[in-house]
Parts: C-alpha cells; structure tokens; sequence
C-alpha cells in the first residue's frame, strides 16, 4: 500500500450541468455535476389512425424527423384529403423519437420544466356535473403514477377525463386532481478531496488527488465519506454495541477483527456513514440490510456501506492496513462498497487523504502473487479456514500431493504459524506483503 | 507408434487444455494432458498462444513433436492425425434470443440456442413486459455474437413479428468482437421474409425453416445447424486467435456444451438409453439430457460451487442447506464459510466439515439447476389438445413436462465438486440427492472433464469416440434402484433385494423405509438385481410390482434408495439435520469416509 496520485472520473450517467471549474479545489461533498431527469416514458402518437390511413403512408405524412424539438401543439404530420387539411399536433414539448411507419406511430420523448406548476385537473367540469356526483366517477388514487392519456375518471355515459400530463398524483381534493411531473434530481459529487483538472462538458469533470488505497474484499452500499473515528483499541478486537457513540453520527468507524450484529444495527440507526472491519458474520449483514446477498454482481443495497478488509467470520485486520487507516483518526476519507465478484471484478475501497509530506509513490502497485512470492522463508497469509488470517512462515514445500483431512488431496506448504506447524493447501494462501 | 494420434484441446473460459490419444485397434489410450490458461482476453487477445503453450507442455512431458519452428502447431505430419477443438473462451458463443410469445415461440428458440450451446444474454419476446424503448435501450446494452429469431407459426402472426424485427433494428446492436454486422438467424414465420428484404436493417440475416411451424410442432434442428455454421464461420472467424486454428483443425471447433451434447447423444445411441449429465462448476450449472434421441440443455447461470456460492444460498434458502449438515455446524458458521468460498473460489476444504458444506451446496445447486432443466423440457406449450375446446387459458398453456427422472437410464456427474470428490460415494450421494433419480438409473462420473473432447472426436470417427467415453473418460459407479413412488412408514420393512453376480455369493437384503443400502459389485461385473415388490411402491411397472433387472457394477456398488421421491423430510430443521445425518451415515457405511 503506497500513497499515489490518481485520477477520478466524476460524471453523470446523462448530460446535466457541471457545478465545478477547472484549477477548482473539491473536497468529497462538493458537487461536481447534477441533473433533474423526468423519468417518464415517451408518449406513443397514433398519427395515421387519427388521419385514418394506413400505417405505411407514415413518412409521407410526417412533417417533422427523429431527433427534432417539437413545442405542446406543434403540426407533427399532415395531410390533405379533398382540399381538406387534417393535422395532428403535439400534445406536449419534446423531443421525436421514433417515427414508425410499420405501425403508424410517432414516439415523443416528453421534456418538462422542473418548476413546472402542478396540473390541476376540474374532474366536474369535464364531466359537466356537480362536485359531489363527479368525485364519485374518480378512478385513480392520490400517490399513483398516471401516463398521459390514462383514464382519470370515467362516468355512467362512458364520458371519459384522461391526464393531460404524465405523473404522480400528488392530491384528490374533492373533484380535482392535481398531477406533478416527477423529476428525479442526480448529483455527483468528488467522492475525494482534490483538484479539476478537465471539465467533461456537460457531465462532470475529472479529479485528481493524492490517495492511500486500502483495497478490501467485500462491501456492501456505495460510495461515501466521513471523518474517521478508530473504534478499537486494535486490529484484533471486536467492535461491540457499547462501543457506538451519538457522536458517531456521519463519522467512518473503524473495527477490528469483527462487527458485532447488535453494533451494526445501532450504527445503522444512530446514522453512521460506514464501518470498515477485518471480519463480520454474513448473517449480520445479511439481517441489516434486509435480504439475502447475492454479491456476484453489484446490487444496490440500502443499508449504510460497510467495507470487510478480509473475510466473513472474525478476522484479524491485516495490521498494516489498521494501522495505515487508524493514522488517518480525525480526518476526511472516502469508502465505497461496491463489490463485484464475476468478470470485471471490483472490489471494495478506502481511500485515505494523504498529506503533504508523506509523499507519493510512482512505482507500479504490485499485482497478485507470482511464483517468487512462495518460497522458503516468506511470510504468507492463509485464506481460508480453520486457520483464516493466520500469519506464517513457509517452512518447507512438499512435492508430493497430500491427503487432507477432508480427504482432498493436493499441494501444499508447510507454514509455521503463532499456533503451530500446519500443511495449508497452496490454493488457500496469500502473499502477505507489507 | 501403435495407432493414429489425435490432439484434441478444449479451449476453455480460463483454462486450455490438450490431450493427446492414440487410437489403435486393441485400445484407446490417452498418452498425456497438459494446461495452460486460455489467452483470448488482453494483453494475449490470441487464444492460439495458450493452445501453442498447453502442446507445447505435453511435447515436453511426452517427448513428441507437436510444435515446429514457426511455432505453429504441426499438421499434416506423422506425429498427428488430427487436431480438434471445442471452445468456450471469451463467455463461449453469446446468444440474444427473440420470439414472440414468451412461453412459445420464444421459449422453443431459447431451446434451439441452448442445444446449439449457446450462452445466453437475454430471451424476449412481445409479452415480456418491456415497453418497446426499454427493449431497445436493453438490446442495445447486449453486445451479442449472433441473433435467434423467430416468432409466427406458418400462416400465422405477421404484423407483430415485423414490429419485432423493426426493434431490433432500431437497436442496432453491436457486437463485441469486431465492427462487422451482427448475423442474424430468422426461424419464424416464412411470410415475413420479404419484410427483411424491404427495410435497411443492420444484420447479415439467414432464414432458415421455421422452428415452430405450426402450435403443436417444434423443428429445432435447421435452426441449430444455422447457429453451428454461423458460430463456425462468422463468430468464430472474428473471435481473436481462431481464424489461425480454424485452419488447422480436422472437424470444425464445436462450442463446448454441444460437444458434451454429441458426446451424450453418442451414449444414448449405441446403449439405446436416455442419458442425463450435469456440469457443475463455480459460477455455473450446466443440465444435458437426451431423451428419445433428442438432446436439451440448460445452463443455470447463477447456480455454482464459487462465484454462485451465494446466489444458490439466497435461491435455496439457507435451512435448505443446513438440513444437510451435522447440527455442530450452525448458520452463522456456514454462511461465513460459503461467502467466503465465494470470495476466494479457488481455495480447498480442509476440514470434514468444510467438505461438507460444500457438498450440501452442491445438492442445493443441482436440485435447483435440475428444477430449471425440466421447466424448459415441457410439453409443447400452446398446444392445444383434442377435444378442449372449453378448457380454460391455465389448460391451454399447461405444463405438461416432457419426461421425468423415471425416464432417464443413466446419470453421469461433472464438474469440480462431484469428479474430485475425495471418495466416489460422496460422488453418488451428490448426484443422487441432488437430482433423485427413479426406477433404476446407472450411475457414471466423468472424472477428467474428457466429455467435450470425445464429443468433438465423434465428428471424426464415432466408434473410437465411444471407446474413449467408455475406457478413459467414464468412470462407472455402479447403479441406484428407487421407487418412482410410494411411501412407507418409518422402519417399515419395503423390499427384498437380491444381488446375484455371475461370479461370486450372491448378497439378499431387507431394506426399510427411509433407509439406504449399498450392495458391493465392482465394476464391469454384471448381475441379476431383483427387488422385490411391496403395495405401497412402484418402481415404475405398477404397485404391488417387483424390479429385475441386469445390473453392472461400479466403484461404489448398487445403491438402493428406500427415503421416497420425494424425500420425505422431518418438519423441523434440527430432525431434518439428524434425518440427513443417518442417511450419510449409512451411505459412508465403512466410518472412516467423511
């Protein structure tokens, strides 16, 4: 693990503004790029039905191609019949989609006003009927979803009043509907503290800052940060209930070799940022974060991120990684718990801010464990149980496969460990490097 | 040098590996296998060079030349006959299926790409619930290696089959090997065709006869020989490495689940049985079976021993694995062990018990992966029957499965847990718990993964293929007998059963319910198996009915099995952990097995 310079790529998945200047200083909570997207889909406009013509004659028809800007009643196609011209319009601002000559259709993709104002939709008047008969016609719900053109209310006559706007129905108050485009607002923010170096116009920028990455290998929650509060006396002990403070609040916690169940939910509840540990039971996590995991590929989990350093169970945290995390007490770092374990593997982070005179490497992080790293005399790490993250010595290299007591029969090292001399199958060991 | 040599390699997604036979009128013989990682990602993006580094090792190991100066594999020469391939590097061939209806034509397509050994990246069809552009959107984040597409029977839907393809061509989906277009096998409905021919669409498109040409028919064979020829000459042309071993193989490179097939079909042809195969590995399950000549597969894709571990916990649900395990090991414990199989795929059990999680997991994942395999080998769905006019919509698109365990002969286990299994009971305990076979079933393990090689060889020469499947590559396990149905009571006497070998005392036994017996019989040795009939049981020639049969025998033996199809399980989780305990006791018999 050694200090370095990277870069960051913090953009939008969609074109937004970008809320940070090149040369600019940022810290995790600066906002780098949002965007307010309507997340509704396109409106589907049966042009040729409405003319009364057969689908194929689509293009002839449309006056306007994909890709263009259309204002609410704008001609979208038309024809003229008998020197008589028949239009459609468009029932909304947008953008055209899809022109479809198989099926007749224009597909409008809707662009709203985030301000806009709520649709307030007179159910009476349409249906020409006193409020308290009209009301009674009503057959949607307050907190439902409508897409333009859904059946708001329908009376004995089969008289129809559809939504005029897709949305949420934000209130039914006696007759009146009121109806809110939904905007969802998207922020990126820098995630680490450092300096723009390029704008990625209209999605975000590029970050770069000096970072100790702490890799871990299993995560749960996404990205986040926190001022660091080292909750163990040291790498081995276990992080209990009692040891969770009101001050925690939106602080990183740092544990030990274990999380207890009963202290992750109460730093869940007290609104701790996130928990980095050796070890936690899968059952634990399993419970604060409401279902089964199934980590082979990411998953967006809502409970808060929580970064395991070595294994499921109690496990001893490497100590170099404890310490270099536990020097960093006080300060502003960043973890993600992203996980992904199929092809394109991610795996968990820390990211510690690195200070002026500690320096930075420029020298390649070395890679997983070649041939050299296992050899007589080097220090390894054992990975699997009964002996999980046990330190050792390899003592010797037996040609031979041997006969385990799981009747597995395979290579192994003999490594010398603070409990004894053991035969540890090669596939169940790590290079340990300081 | 006795006989003719053939190398044939498998070109795995991590692993190549090469074996050399030789092929003499006495015997086959397998003279060596040697591995090298597959190196078709970056920096190689040549699979040519893991090929070249696996002969290469197995010209050390045995002292022949495979390799010349140029470094090119030798052909043409004395030292081989042959060269052969099958492949499933870079995620193997990668499929996007589309019908029309989900649980028809889509549903027989997903067939023809899965036998064809596709991988599949998605399977839609109109009734799928996705909103076209959402379609689009998800097509367009495919990057798929070929196109199925079908959709109308003959004379029928028209319309909705051209706004299908209309989709697929606003997509435009790219493929991830190069920049040419993405082919496309059209197998719906013939009275679209000129549809094709009248817009610009992006494909290389080949019609080939409908897969479904009317409700009651399936043709999946014109659509399978399409998938082969245009994985062999488009797909495989443009993955990086292949062209220059396409050249200098003997038979085309087959994908690999359909070299397991051809290896399967063989089997099932010259014993005249139905044949039942499992390829269980870390991150997938693969089920093959042929019945009545026809061969299925599917792939469980989130069902496996390592990088699946915890998908197959969240599947199966964790009490469904526990019952499986001694009481010592509680929940905390086993789910900490599978996460972190999970996280470290490649490590060993050392401990019993870590073994045996393993194992229960195991018989999680094939009995969910063999749930999977029959859901998709039903009956013709939309088939209406005769005279059901006034049957409701559930009659109509019922699920009428196409066969049963009781109609497979023989089960033969793959893949990593179950061909390295410590002992070769642990073997059969997995495959029979795991898939619970019914009547009498063989049992075979494939211990050397040497199916896709035999498979590919049958391209070549079928008798010899069939010699390597039956003296290197299977191992025989003997046999197990199960009622097909019926229930005792606890410690209720159910049959006798009689051992009668050609050579040797014959062995009689009383068998109770709920309980397991294992008859030695070693392998190759054959003998009269008679079990006697009972009320209560049917062994798939009626109650009251008893079973004889000529038996062979294998590293375990004859395998009676007396819990029941189903399994009858105690109610609570804690007598479910004893039940289970029993039974593993009685299979491991000896005391010194796990």
């Amino acid at each position: 693990m050694m200090p370095r310079r990277e870069t960051f790529k913090r953009v939008l998945p969609d074109v937004g503004q970008v809320m940070v200047e090149k040369g600019q200083l940022v810290f995790p909570y600066t906002i780098v790029a949002e965007t307010k997207l309507q997340p509704v889909e396109p409106v589907i406009i049966p042009v040729t039905e409405q003319l009364g013509l057969p689908p194929h004659m689509m293009n002839q028809m449309a006056i306007v191609k994909v890709g263009d800007l259309v204002e609410t009643g704008q001609v979208l196609a038309g024809v003229i019949i008998e020197g008589l011209e028949y239009e459609v319009h468009s029932p909304a601002k947008g953008k055209i989609e899809d022109i479809s000559p198989l099926l007749g259709t224009i597909a409008l993709r809707l662009e709203g006003d985030p301000d806009e104002p709520v649709r307030v939709v007179n159910v009476a008047a349409e249906l020409e009927m006193p409020e308290l008969m009209a009301k009674r016609f009503i057959e949607v719900r307050q907190g439902a979803m409508v897409k333009m053109g859904d059946t708001l209310a329908k009376d004995d006559e089969e008289k129809k009043v559809f939504a005029p706007i897709a949305g949420l129905i934000t209130e039914i108050k006696g007759a009146t509907i009121s109806i809110k485009r939904p905007f969802v607002l998207r922020q990126v923010f820098a995630y680490v503290s450092g300096f723009v170096t390029e704008i990625v116009p209209d999605l975000g920028a590029m970050i770069e800052s000096d970072v100790l990455r702490v890799p871990g290998v299993y995560g749960v929650g996404g990205e986040t940060w926190g001022v660091l509060r080292v909750a163990v006396a040291n790498e081995t002990e276990t992080l209990k209930a009692e040891g969770i403070l009101e001050s925690d609040k939106d602080k990183i916690l740092l544990a030990g070799a274990m999380v207890e169940g009963a202290a992750l939910q109460k730093a869940q509840k007290m609104g701790v940022k996130a928990i980095i540990s050796g070890g936690m039971h899968n059952k634990d996590v399993t419970q604060l974060c409401g279902h089964e995991i199934k980590p082979g590929t990411p998953e967006n989990v809502l409970c808060m991120t929580l970064i395991v350093t070595e294994g499921m169970g109690r496990i001893p945290m490497n100590i170099q990684a404890f310490q270099a995390i536990a020097q960093k007490e006080g300060k502003l770092i960043s973890v993600n718990g992203l996980t992904q374990i199929r092809a394109g593997v991610i795996r968990p982070e820390v990211l510690l801010p690195v200070e002026d005179d500690e320096g930075i490497s420029t020298t390649e992080e070395a890679t997983a464990g070649s041939l050299e790293d296992f050899v007589v005399g080097n220090t390894v790490r054992i990975v699997r149980e009964p002996w999980f993250g046990e330190v050792g010595s390899i003592e010797s290299i037996p040609l031979n496969e041997i006969v385990l007591p799981s009747g597995v029969k395979t290579l192994v090292y003999e490594i010398k460990t603070a409990s004894g001399t053991v035969l540890v199958p090669r596939a169940n060991v790590e290079p340990y490097r300081s | 040098m006795n006989g003719k040599r053939y190398l044939i390699a498998d070109i795995g997604s991590t692993t190549t590996k090469a074996l050399l036979f030789e092929i003499s009128e006495e015997k086959v013989t397998l003279l060596g296998g040697a591995d090298a990682p597959t190196t078709v990602e970056a920096p190689y993006n040549d699979v040519k060079l893991g090929l070249f580094q696996a002969v290469s090792r197995l010209e050390k190991q045995l002292q022949i030349p495979l390799t010349d100066e140029k470094h090119f594999l030798q052909t043409n020469t004395h030292a081989i006959e042959g060269l052969l391939a099958t492949s499933s590097a870079g995620g193997g061939l990668q499929m996007l299926v589309v019908g029309l209806v989900k649980t028809m034509t889509a549903e027989s397509a997903e067939r023809a790409a899965l036998g064809a050994g596709a991988v599949l990246l998605d399977v839609m069809a109109q009734d799928d619930g996705l909103e076209m552009y959402e379609r689009v959107a998800r097509i367009r984040e495919l990057r798929p290696d070929m196109i199925l597409m079908a959709g109308g029977i003959e004379g029928g839907a028209l319309l909705e089959v051209a706004v299908m393809v209309d989709i697929l061509t606003k997509a435009d989906p790219k493929s991830r090997l190069g920049d040419h277009k993405v082919p496309l096998i059209y197998a719906g409905n013939s009275d679209v065709r000129p549809y094709f021919e009248s817009i610009q669409h992006p494909f290389e498109v080949q019609f080939v006869n409908n897969l479904r040409p009317t409700m009651d028919k399936e043709d999946l064979n014109p659509a399978r020989l399409a998938i082969q020829e245009v994985f062999l000459h488009h797909v495989m042309t443009q993955a990086p490495g292949y062209a220059e071993v396409s050249k200098r193989v003997t038979a085309p490179i087959l994908p690999t689940p359909l070299a397991v097939g051809k290896a399967l079909q063989l089997l099932a042809k010259e014993y005249g049985h139905n044949v039942m195969s499992m390829d269980i590995g870390g991150a997938t399950t693969d089920v093959f079976s042929v019945f009545k000549g026809t061969f299925y597969r599917t792939v469980s894709a989130n069902l496996g021993m390592s990088y699946s571990a915890m998908h197959v916990l969240a599947e199966a649900g964790i009490d469904n694995i526990l019952r499986w395990l001694p009481e010592e090991l509680s929940e905390e414990i086993v789910r900490d062990w599978l996460h972190n199989k999970m996280l470290r795929p490649t490590t060993l059990p050392v401990t019993p018990e870590a073994l045996q999680v393993e194992q229960a997991l195991a018989r999680e994942a094939l009995r969910l992966s063999l749930k999977q395999h029959f859901n998709l080998t039903v009956a013709l769905r939309g088939n209406k029957r005769e005279g059901d006019a006034t049957k409701s919509s559930e009659e109509f698109f019922g699920t009428e499965v196409l066969f049963g365990m009781k109609d497979i002969d023989w089960l033969i286990g793959s893949g990593g847990v179950v061909s390295h299994a410590p002992h070769p009971v642990q073997a059969a305990m997995m495959m029979i718990d795991g898939f619970l076979p019914q009547g009498y079933t063989k049992l075979s393990l494939d211990r050397s993964f040497m199916l896709p090689h035999a498979g590919v060889f049958s391209q070549v020469d079928e008798k010899n293929a069939l010699r390597i499947l039956e003296d290197l590559c299977l191992m025989p396990l003997g046999g197990v007998v199960s009622p097909i149905s019926g229930y005792g009571m606890n410690n209720e006497k159910m049959a006798r059963v009689t051992l009668e070998p050609k050579k040797g005392a014959s062995i009689t036994r009383d068998v109770r319910f709920n309980e397991i017996a294992i008859l030695p019989l070693a392998a190759n040795e054959e003998a009269e198996l008679t079990v006697s009939g009972h009320w209560k049981l049917n062994y798939g020639n009626g109650f009251w009915k008893s079973l004889s049969k000529t038996v062979t025998g294998g590293e375990v033996g004859i395998l009676v099995d007396m819990r029941g199809r189903e399994l009858r399980w105690e109610k609570k989780l804690s007598q479910q952990r004893k039940q289970s305990q029993a039974w593993l006791a009685q299979w491991m018999q000896g005391g010194d097995r796990v």
